[in-house]
């Protein structure tokens, strides 16, 4: 409807837009064209008419709809005819005729037949009334009417070619033209041994017309072959009467009959002063006609003077400055087209600067001139170098302006130069210029690319291809290379497209030495985007897959391990350890069986394709990830005597800030241990490529991902397998307790399975760490620990008095005896004992990454006092939960 | 045997594009292509593209619903509808490089894409492409058609057998959209066509082209044909509708253009063409009079003898060539071209120039010295050089010109305005000026050109400047129609009246301390020998 909408508004008729539906909406356009005449109303009903032949195919739902149209157009073609409006009767015309015809396809048939019928009579009364000065526009318009219902209809006027020669003949006005197309067609018709069948042929019955313009059968004129001869010599001689186009229309109908019955061919030097006249002619159409004659007729009219009349204007009209570029290359088609039907001519080309692109010529007119330079010296010993060198303007205004379309002039140019001209010269040179041109403009790339491409398709046996991948990996692996950040996804296009090739294309070391040098590196590496990262890491992909690793191993490792330590997204690290996992660990051959997953070849099954190999989620997991115990000391160490160290509170608070702040950097390691759960019923199995992601809350911080390349299964029977201890490496932001969500990702049999594991919940003792130790005092820990214990402790106890808020202290009661809450404290914080004695204990616990837990222990009296200084203050509720356990 | 004609128009898109945005594409291609500074396409085509910015509307589109169903039965299967104005118009711009003018796009930019223009395959959703869109240029705007043609040539997949020389509805096509482009004279400013114009596509198209199928290309006609005149005894041609009653009078009009490339280069060679357009405006009496001419060109014009390129109307019927002169009998053809001519011979261009432009930082300093040729008539209604800094915004620090005034135009184009003739003694004038650059970052927004913003910005220094100049009642070559030899075959005594002007048409003086998009020689002889082999 918005189509019919905007028809509406620019006909003016807006105002109807409002009509919802098309039935409404022909109501409306009905009412208009029934309302009363005048001259205000004229242009209404004319837009209405233009209208109704726009949308026809939308108006009409029925035979109803059709004749109702009809009917009404018709009304108002009779009702103006004193206003003298030949353009409103003209248009009337025309949109019944349309209205008629496109019904035939909506509607069916044996309604309309009474109508078209009545129609056909209609329009040739009309065109009957020859000379008449009042209706010459109506009567021309009605001839263009039945010239379109005998193209819909082939054959159908055919009775009526006497009758239409006559009113050729005997008309004087503008109309000759317009009978004289349909004569010609009809003609053209009458005397075809097969007719193109259109889709309207056959709708319609051809009953007895009524209408006296008719031949009828018991008539005893009956137009024989000889005088359809004869109407076709009329035609010739009329034809300095019409325009163009309707020389054009007329002589092509003459060239089709020829075509059709050669012995009509012996007058075709009537068509001689036709080429005389069109050969200067710089007219597309006036042009084509001399052109069609040539090509159809040529041997019977043409003499050599006009064929080389006919090259040279050829010549100049593709390249007159004063012609538009569409015209210009249009004679550009026309004259590879006749020179490549009659070579001999070739040589008659005096000035070869009208096939050679100039200064002034834009990428169109440069790649339609060099493609018709290739295809003249096609069989020419010799001709790439100068094809080449012709060239050149189009490489200095690439080199001046980039623009795509120089781009995509010179890769088809250069693509054509190959196909037509496959020798040594060309095949060495193309690769040459196009290595040339990408170093100069790294965005040429995915045309070099896709010309590889196409070069292939067509050319399959050729090096090109091969020679030009090498020769951009050598270029682009050089320290020279242009690109940068922003074009180096060009550059690794390059790299892909040559990794499926062969290694001495690919080159891998010298890609992967690039990438190590130039793109991973700390410098670079944090800066590549998620797309980019992803797009390296698919080349290893690729080189792990295809080639083996043994040629680059080393190469390979340091790239996964450089990405690894200077990447900061999470999935990039992800994937890049577990290539490195699976580098390291598997066996090149393994190595490809987990890479390469099996081909499966859509013969195997005949009637069916297999399914694609897709991620088995399984319901229950089968394998279990749980915290290791921190290894117990039931008896604890004896903690040596060492003297109290020589260094002032504030300098021992100073070295240990600096010491933190490396500690805080490293990750959190808490020992888990994995197993496999009854659930698992692939003991036997080796489960590959297993990766254990986990999911924390993001407040909390995160974990890393857990890569296992190879987990086998051992003494499935017994169900006693070893256990697999792993490092958890936690980097979190605020040790608090937490429950970990925990996936699996792994392949059995070459498919990847996916589980959800028990969720792993992380508990304060979990983060337990005894107070680190400065470099410089490791051999007198224990002093050390002490010393800091009393210097964070009076430190702390300070600060908490303050209204900063950065250190709070509390105090608790603990009703175990003495002896349960000794043995208590050596088992769960020995680690973090830094003094005791009958009386005391003094426990320093570093919390990751930031926080401290300092408590001091006092016996008393059958309770415990327990004094607890931090810098946390969620920890204090933490620490009460805990103690709670202890009960 | 296919039949040979069908050269009915499925479509005609009128125009596609509309209102130039000069800076706007420029800045565009700017940020994509940080090498393309100035567009030295020089054909009027679509390779103009940075000139233009496309609206997303056509003007006005017409489609033949008989030609549609025609179409169909024609295509099968293989038919495809004409998809919405704005889908269309979006994939044409595809076509055409006026989008995604920075990436390469397959179904445009494939090495094996066949070379069809001026026809395009309009790439549609779902893998459909409607195929031969015609597209004609003009005044920035883009006019297209799309022919019926047959089925074998629709349902062929592989076009790089196709040539257009087996499809006459292209011919067709091209003539109706140069028919179009007279009925509406749009410039690229019109966003649209109002209802008028509207009105008047409408008279034309459904005149001239009813069902698609085009009788007449002239609009000029159109009036003509609807009130013919039809009392006279003898055949009235069709391209004289109404025989001219009053006095005879033909108004003969001679438009000369110089285009020329100069680098001022040693090791590349200046371009220039000299060639004009002949129209014939003629109010004739009789029923189908003849009228004859005689171009007098010192040069001579005949191809045959001399290489010269004469390329006339259909309505000329003959011509008859001396050493330089050309006789012309041709009917009436009001409003359309008599002939083109070309002159090849003439190499010295009538202006020479020397252009320098260095950049320093934000500042630039321009030279530019103007030289009239000796002999060549001193006096202009227009004389201008304009160099363009595209996507940025120029301000003048310092103008110092021999003669006449420096001003800035739409911000971005530093405009010397010589007057309207060179000093007389000299026959030169220079222009040296310092100005400073900003780089237009939005409409809003601007930042100075300086520091690291430099980058990519001395691309600059490889522009040029255009020479714009119009003379009245002057052509350089010396083409000229004797009013005393202008004959009607109709009438004895025909008032007579014969006018020149000589305009230049991309007449660009290249800086000749950078990179110039020209080569010294092409292998001219080679290839000349090897054509003959």
């Amino acid at each position: 409807m918005s189509c019919v909408n905007r028809n509406l508004v620019a006909l003016g008729l807006g105002y109807l837009s409002e009509s919802t539906d098309f039935p409404s909406l022909l109501d409306q356009l009905i009412k208009i064209l029934l309302e009363e005449k005048g001259s205000e109303k004229f242009a209404s009903k004319y837009n209405v008419a233009i209208f109704i032949e726009l949308e026809s195919a939308a108006l009409i739902f029925s035979a109803a709809d059709v004749e109702l149209i009809f009917v009404a157009l018709k009304n108002v073609f009779q009702e103006c005819t004193k206003e003298n409006s030949p353009l409103l009767h003209g248009q009337c015309i025309l949109s019944m005729t349309t209205v008629l015809l496109q019904a035939f396809e909506k509607v069916n048939e044996e309604e309309l037949g009474v109508l078209f019928t009545e129609h056909i009579e209609f329009l040739l009364g009309l065109v009957n009334q020859t000379n008449n000065v009042n209706n010459i526009h109506i009567r021309s318009i009605a001839a263009r009417c039945l010239t379109e219902i005998e193209i819909c209809f082939p054959q159908i006027l055919k009775n009526c070619v006497d009758s239409l020669y006559m009113a050729a003949v005997v008309e004087t006005s503008i109309a000759h033209q317009c009978y004289m197309s349909l004569l010609a067609l009809v003609i053209s018709h009458s005397i075809a041994d097969k007719i193109n069948e259109t889709s309207l042929w056959g709708k319609y019955p051809n009953t007895q017309w009524k209408s006296n313009f008719i031949q009828q059968e018991g008539d005893t004129l009956i137009t024989g072959y000889t005088d359809l001869k004869e109407m076709v010599s009329f035609l010739v001689d009329q034809l300095p009467l019409c325009s163009t186009e309707g020389v054009a229309w007329i002589t092509m109908q003459i060239i089709d009959m020829m075509l059709h019955k050669p012995d009509l061919q012996a007058s075709a030097q009537v068509l001689k002063p036709l080429v005389l006249h069109f050969s200067n002619t710089y007219s597309t159409v006036a042009g084509h006609v001399v052109f069609l004659l040539e090509k159809h007729l040529g041997n019977l009219i043409f003499q050599e003077k006009d064929m080389i009349q006919l090259l040279q204007q050829l010549l100049l009209n593709s390249s007159h400055p004063s012609l538009s570029a569409s015209t210009r290359l249009l004679y550009l088609d026309w004259l590879s087209d006749y020179l490549s039907r009659r070579p001999e001519k070739i040589a008659s080309i005096q000035d070869v600067n009208f096939v050679l692109p100039g200064s002034f010529d834009g990428p169109e007119t440069h790649l339609k001139k060099l493609k018709l330079l290739s295809s003249l010296l096609k069989n020419k010993k010799e001709s790439s170098v100068p094809l080449l060198h012709a060239l050149a303007t189009l490489q200095k205004q690439m080199k001046c302006k980039s623009s795509i379309k120089l781009k995509s002039a010179l890769i088809k140019v250069l693509y054509r130069y190959l196909c037509d001209h496959h020798n040594v010269d060309m095949s060495a040179e193309v690769p040459r210029i196009l290595v040339a041109v990408t170093k100069e403009d790294i965005s040429f790339v995915p045309f070099v690319l896709n010309f590889i491409h196409c070069v292939q398709d067509i050319l399959p046996k050729s090096s090109v291809p091969s020679c030009l991948l090498t020769s951009l990996v050598m270029a682009f692996t050089q320290p020279d290379s242009a690109a940068t950040l922003a074009t180096f996804h060009f550059v690794l296009d390059i790299f892909l497209m040559a990794v499926t090739q062969d290694l001495c294309i690919c080159q891998p070391k010298a890609i992967l030495n690039y990438l190590m040098k130039y793109i991973v590196c700390e410098e670079v590496c944090g800066l590549l985007s998620w797309m980019l990262g992803h797009q390296i890491l698919s080349l290893c992909f690729k080189l792990m897959s295809n080639y083996d690793t043994v040629v680059f191993f080393y190469e390979l490792c340091e790239v996964l391990k450089m990405f690894m330590a200077n990447s900061e997204d999470v999935d990039l690290l992800d994937r890049a350890h577990i290539y490195h996992s699976l580098l390291v660990s598997l066996s090149n051959k393994k190595l490809k069986e987990v890479f390469v997953s099996p081909k499966q070849s859509i013969m195997a099954s005949e009637n069916t394709f297999h399914s694609a190999s897709a991620i088995c989620k399984l319901d229950e997991p089968i394998l279990h990830l749980k915290k290791e115990r921190r290894a117990t000391m039931q008896s604890p160490e004896k903690l040596i005597l060492e003297t109290n160290l020589d260094i002032p509170e504030a300098d021992i608070l100073k070295l240990y800030a600096n010491n933190i702040s490396f500690v805080a950097q490293k990750p959190l390691i808490i020992k888990g241990r994995l197993s496999t759960t009854s659930r698992c019923n692939v003991k036997l199995q080796p489960i590959q490529a297993l990766a254990i992601f986990f999911t924390a809350p993001e407040a909390w911080g995160r974990i890393e991902p857990i890569m296992i390349g190879h987990y086998a299964v051992k003494n499935s029977s017994e169900y006693s397998e070893s256990p697999h201890i792993v490092d958890i490496e936690c980097f979190l932001y605020k040790p608090y307790p937490a429950v970990i969500q925990v996936r699996a990702d792994f392949s059995i049999h070459n498919v990847c399975h996916m589980c959800t594991l028990e969720p792993l919940s992380l508990d304060l003792p979990d983060f337990f760490q005894p107070l680190p130790v400065h470099d410089e005092f490791i051999s007198a820990s224990v002093v050390w620990r002490r010393a800091l214990f009393h210097s964070l402790w009076n430190s702390l106890e300070e600060e908490s008095l303050t209204v900063s808020n950065a250190a709070f202290t509390s105090v608790c009661v603990l009703q175990q005896s003495r002896e349960d809450l000794r043995a208590k404290l050596y088992e769960e914080l020995h680690e973090c004992i830094v003094e005791e004695n009958k009386d005391f204990f003094h426990v320093g616990i570093y919390l990751f990454p930031t926080s401290h837990l300092l408590m001091k222990f006092l016996f008393k009296c059958g309770s415990t006092l327990v004094r607890i200084v931090t810098d946390d203050v969620n920890i204090l509720a933490h620490v009460n939960s805990y103690f709670k356990t202890w009960l | 045997m296919p039949p040979l004609l069908i050269s009915r128009q499925r479509s005609l898109v009128l125009p596609i594009a509309c209102s130039i945005t000069y800076n706007f594409i420029l800045n565009k291609v700017w940020n994509c292509d940080s090498r393309c500074v100035v567009s030295n396409a020089t054909e009027g085509y679509m390779d103009n593209h940075l000139l233009h910015n496309f609206s997303l509307h056509s003007s006005y589109t017409r489609h033949f619903s008989i030609v549609e169903a025609c179409s169909k039965s024609v295509c099968g299967d293989a038919y495809i509808g004409i998809p919405s104005d704005e889908s269309f118009v979006k994939a044409l711009r595809t076509e055409v490089a006026l989008i995604d003018a920075g990436t390469f796009v397959e179904s445009r930019d494939s090495a094996n894409k066949p070379i069809l223009y001026p026809t395009f395959e309009i790439v549609l959703k779902e893998n459909k492409s409607l195929w031969p869109v015609v597209v004609l240029e003009n005044q920035g705007l883009l006019y297209c058609a799309l022919p019926l043609i047959q089925q074998e040539v629709v349902t062929q997949k592989d076009k790089a057998d196709i040539t257009l020389a087996d499809l006459p509805g292209v011919s067709l096509a091209v003539e109706a959209l140069n028919g179009l482009v007279q009925c509406a004279p749009l410039t690229s400013s019109m966003t649209s066509l109002n209802t008028a114009l509207t009105m008047q596509v409408h008279q034309f198209v459904n005149t001239c082209m009813s069902f698609g199928r085009v009788t007449c290309s002239n609009p000029f006609l159109v009036s003509q044909l609807i009130n013919p005149s039809g009392k006279g005894k003898a055949k009235q041609p069709l391209w004289n509708p109404v025989p001219h009653k009053a006095k005879s009078q033909v108004i003969i009009h001679i438009k000369e253009e110089v285009r020329c490339m100069q680098f001022n280069h040693n090791e590349v060679r200046d371009a220039m063409d000299v060639y004009g357009s002949v129209t014939c405006k003629s109010e004739v009496e009789g029923t189908a009079p003849e009228i004859c001419i005689t171009l007098i060109q010192p040069g001579g014009n005949d191809q045959n003898i001399n290489g010269g390129g004469l390329t006339v109307s259909s309505a000329v019927s003959s011509i008859e060539y001396t050493a330089t002169t050309s006789r012309l009998r041709f009917r009436p053809c009001n409003n359309q071209p008599l002939c083109h001519y070309t002159l090849p011979h003439l190499t010295k261009p009538p202006i020479y120039g020397e252009f320098k432009l260095r950049l320093n930082k934000s500042l630039v300093t321009v030279y530019l010295q103007l030289q009239l040729q000796a002999g060549i008539r001193n006096h202009f209604q227009q004389l201008e050089a304009h160099i363009p800094f595209y996507g940025l915004q120029v301000s003048i620090v310092k103008p110092s010109s021999s003669v006449g005034s420096v001003s800035v135009q739409s911000g971005s184009t530093l405009v010397w305005n010589v007057g309207s003739k060179f000093p007389t003694k000299l026959l030169n004038a220079t222009l040296s000026t310092v100005c400073k650059l900003r780089r237009k970052i939005d409409s809003s927004a601007e930042q100075e050109v300086g520091g690291k913003d430099m980058n990519g910005w001395e691309q600059f220094t490889s522009s040029c400047a255009l020479v714009l100049f119009k003379m009245a009642d002057y052509t350089y070559s010396g083409t000229r129609v004797d009013p005393q030899s202008i004959m009607v075959s109709s009438a004895p005594k025909v008032r007579c009246t014969v006018t020149t002007e000589c305009v230049s048409s991309q007449y660009k003086i290249w800086n000749s301390e950078a990179e110039v998009p020209s080569v010294t020689d092409m292998p001219v002889q080679d290839l000349q020998k090897l054509l003959i082999e």
